[in-house]
């Protein structure tokens, strides 16, 4: 059961603008790879502020998203690495 | 049993929980515990409907809806979709966006394995870096779909018609059939993102309706 702040943050219509951010490094990353580290990072961060309570609860799809396309990114950059490497 | 939890509000805790059996008999619905109703005699009386009075007076109505892709679960309270429900536009807009960044990430996949594995298969094919750019391009569609714009899904659901078109008239010219899996998974994609649209359009207007909140955004 959430405190009355926490419920009114958790009820807080828009996403935080570190969710949202979040998911652009994500979509980002589809362009390097590399911007989907940060929205591993940002998408963690701002999952461990919505548990606290700190954020609004509508960012939790964003955030669970950013993190997951984030692994993604993570992925296919480390195939990308080693096979490269095994290429040469 | 299969279950579905809810919450009655945007945000609140999911105190609504469906439960069903095999072919959606012995359907039971049961708030903060308690039980509030049961539906008898499986998928046909679901898809008559049914409505129950929950405990703060508003009514709870079930429906299975049946369409050509697809069996959806309408769950409305006093006839509003209930929060994260199929029926609900932002479900289906984040739907959308889910599959709009499944499809970039397949396209990066292959497009990254092309890259690396150098087959002739693949080149082919016609997999290769031009898959990591499509990928890229359905990404940022899916980023937008996401924040609810309507362009974003009209813009997806344009390029999605333009590849299929370019992919039958491939397989035409070459005399081959094209593969009856891919045809429907296509059209299963076009109908998502004309849902999307549709739900975008119905957010946005619920948005004008509602006028600016009261407290002040962070």
């Amino acid at each position: 059961m959430l405190c009355l702040r926490c419920h009114q943050v958790a009820l807080g219509e828009k996403p935080s603008k570190r969710a949202t951010l979040a998911l652009a490094f994500a979509t980002l990353g589809f362009c390097g790879f590399l911007p989907g580290i940060v929205a591993i990072v940002l998408g963690h961060q701002e999952l461990a502020s919505i548990r606290r309570g700190e954020a609004p609860g509508s960012g939790e799809g964003l955030a669970v998203l950013a993190r997951n396309v984030g692994w993604f990114h993570l992925a296919m950059l480390v195939i990308m690495v080693l096979g490269l490497a095994l290429r040469a | 049993m299969a279950k579905a939890t809810f919450a009655l509000e945007a945000g609140g805790p999911q105190r609504l929980e469906l439960s069903w059996g095999m072919f959606w008999k012995n359907f039971q619905i049961t708030l903060d515990g308690q039980q509030v109703g049961t539906v008898e005699g499986g998928q046909k009386a679901l898809k008559e409907g049914a409505e129950f009075r929950l405990p703060d007076g508003s009514t709870l109505h079930v429906q299975l809806v049946q369409s050509a892709m697809n069996v959806e679960l309408r769950v409305l309270r006093n006839g509003a979709p209930l929060p994260g429900s199929a029926s609900d536009p932002a479900q289906r807009v984040k739907s959308a966006a889910y599959l709009l960044y499944f499809l970039a990430g397949l396209n990066t996949l292959l497009g990254v394995v092309a890259m690396v594995v150098m087959s002739e298969m693949l080149e082919g094919m016609g997999v290769g870096i031009g898959n990591i750019l499509f990928g890229a391009i359905v990404a940022a569609l899916g980023f937008f779909t996401y924040r609810r714009s309507r362009v974003a899904p009209v813009l997806a659901i344009v390029l999605y018609a333009a590849d299929s078109l370019y992919t039958l008239a491939s397989f035409s010219g070459s005399g081959r059939t094209p593969p009856v899996a891919g045809i429907i998974f296509r059209i299963y994609i076009i109908y998502a993102l004309v849902q999307a649209v549709k739900a975008a359009g119905e957010l946005a207007r619920q948005e004008e309706r509602a006028g600016p909140g009261l407290s002040p955004q962070p």
